[in-house]
């Protein structure tokens, strides 16, 4: 059995500078109860599923190697202010915002700096904190001959009721992303419309 | 070389509209974090019963990196005539990191993986001055080079315990080729596996074709206590060696260091360049089949050998371990190379990957990606 210590990599997307992050996270280990880090009650304590039209409060996105390097689910939704967590089950990855300052395009909210996990392997976490609604288009920047982004490992962070039109997410061409990451986004684009956009 | 600071364990990132950062906190909190963890293990390490789980944390490294520079390479030979070299090398054992959060001791000639590239002309003398001091070794090392007739390559006449003062061995190249060197201690593939090879390069008469650029790779295992990835200080496992399971199999020494993704980030080279990869696989046990993802060998040195005509357009061989094979390539279009053992389960699960990014002018009538 293997004996990984989960740690944890953190960022807080904020609608304003001023808001600053309290602390890190109790390291699980550190803490010294042994908890696993989905014990953790904010996790079940509010909100809904985290899945499209049902924003949680937190959510809990794992980044898998097999059958292919993917997240799953691909589409979570969660309040403003909400966390989306990603926990690596396989091998090494990266949760890397869509934005030139990071990688590619720009495919989050005008005005919010990009996240970026760097390469976390396996019994590793990251966390972001959004507080800005908005759509956030991630992706796995992990390449060793072909790129996990082409064999379709991107993902869509929804926060909030955003208004669709003018979304940076969604008026980029997906067209300019590569192999499968084209067509798993294309996908997202008309999940989102088909649930954000009657209201 | 420099410390430097702890492996990373985690960062915080605050992000907002207007780019103001709170960050120190956090960045405070790995230190705090890792001094936690070492004091919720004082009592067990005070009473000798740690170990029975996992592994002990990740120790400081001693140098920024283990790994050597791959265009480190000496010039190549412009001398007509046999002369005397006068080489110094000393072995160093340090702490470094394998990957963020990852140590091993590793065992070096000059404090890098692979060794030193050493480099003359057939004919050639070479006077070595070879030292174990004692404030970097606590093992017993030695050199031996394949270069070398003589008993051990030079390996018997080199035997030095840390301290013992210095040993002086000359002897001259009688044949060209690329021939590896390495620690031959009785653990050699101990000493093997964790960094103690290198390329020396006889060249023949005339020389080799000059190219525009040089790369020097040096392909390894290692064979560790705990899981590959796994947090924490790994120890050498002889078992593991025994049984010939590495946990990670690297270039000089670091998951992935030569890549996109990597510390170093990715080698450079243009379009319209010959490029040369010097592929020295130290081994210990391995046999290394390279290949150059999106390019090809067009001209193969196989084991080295400088003599023979070179074999041609070759997708991958097989380089035993203790050889440096020689391959060239051309370089028609723009983008990522990726140097890898076709053995390909060590590229996805035990970090062996470097790659050559190769700039300039696209050529749409080689590579076109959207006709």
């Amino acid at each position: 059995m293997k004996h990984l210590t989960r740690r944890r990599v953190l960022a807080s997307a904020a609608a304003t500078g001023a808001a600053a992050v309290a602390g890190c996270l109790e390291d699980s280990d550190a803490s010294g109860d042994g908890a696993d880090a989905n014990d953790e009650p904010p996790d079940e304590a509010t909100g809904g599923s985290g899945a499209l039209g049902d924003p949680a409060e937190t959510v809990t996105v794992t980044v898998v190697m097999r059958p292919s390097p993917q997240f799953d689910p691909g589409i979570v939704h969660v309040e403003p202010g909400g966390t989306v967590r990603w926990e690596i089950e396989g091998l090494r990855h990266s949760v890397t915002a869509y934005h030139p300052e990071t990688y590619g395009p720009q495919r989050i909210p005008d005005g919010v700096e990009p996240f970026d996990s760097g390469t976390v392997r396996e019994g590793h976490e990251f966390e972001v904190t959004f507080e800005e609604e908005g759509i956030y288009d991630y992706v796995d920047t992990r390449r060793l001959c072909g790129s996990h982004e082409a064999l379709g490992a991107v993902g869509r962070v929804v926060v909030g009721w955003p208004d669709l039109e003018g979304q940076p997410a969604l008026e980029h061409d997906p067209a300019e992303l590569p192999s499968r990451g084209e067509t798993v986004m294309r996908e997202y684009n008309d999940e989102t419309w088909a649930a954000l956009n009657d209201d | 070389m420099t410390p430097i600071n702890n492996p990373r364990r985690r960062f915080l990132q605050t992000v907002g509209a207007t780019g103001a950062l709170a960050l120190a906190g956090c960045l405070e909190g790995d230190t705090a974090e890792e001094t936690t963890e070492e004091d919720s293990n004082g009592d067990q390490n005070g009473n000798g019963t740690d170990g029975d789980e996992g592994l002990p944390p990740a120790e400081e490294p001693d140098v920024d990196t283990i790994a050597a520079d791959p265009t480190d390479i000496p010039d190549p030979v412009d001398w007509n005539e046999p002369r005397t070299h006068e080489w110094r090398i000393q072995t160093e054992e340090h702490v470094a990191e394998i990957e963020p959060g990852v140590t091993t001791l590793f065992m070096t000639f000059e404090g890098q993986v692979p060794g030193p590239f050493y480099r003359c002309r057939v004919g050639d003398t070479v006077r070595l001055e070879f030292d174990v001091p004692d404030d970097l070794n606590d093992d017993v090392h030695n050199i031996d080079f394949h270069a070398v007739y003589g008993p051990g390559g030079g390996a018997v006449d080199t035997t030095i315990a840390p301290g013992e003062g210095t040993e002086v061995i000359e002897f001259q190249t009688k044949y060209p080729g690329a021939h590896i060197y390495h620690c031959a201690p009785g653990n050699h593939d101990q000493h093997i596996s964790l960094g103690m090879f290198g390329t020396i390069l006889v060249e023949p008469e005339d020389g080799l074709p000059e190219v525009d650029r040089e790369f020097y790779l040096g392909q390894h295992e290692l064979y560790l206590e705990g899981d590959t990835g796994e947090d924490g200080h790994h120890a050498f496992d002889f078992d593991a060696a025994a049984d010939e399971d590495p946990d990670y199999v690297l270039f000089n020494g670091e998951f992935g260091r030569f890549t996109e993704e990597g510390e170093a980030g990715p080698l450079h080279a243009e379009v319209g360049e010959t490029v040369r990869v010097f592929w020295c696989n130290g081994g210990p046990n391995l046999v290394s089949g390279p290949h150059p993802i999106g390019n090809v060998w067009s001209q193969w040195y196989r084991d080295g050998d400088v003599l023979s005509e070179p074999a041609q357009y070759i997708e991958g061989s097989a380089v035993p371990a203790g050889v440096t094979a020689i391959g060239e390539m051309e370089m028609e279009v723009p983008g990522p190379i990726s140097l890898v053992d076709h053995a390909l389960s060590r590229l996805v699960h035990k970090g062996l990957h470097a790659q050559i990014m190769v700039e300039g002018e696209e050529d749409p009538e080689i590579f076109n990606p959207d006709p």
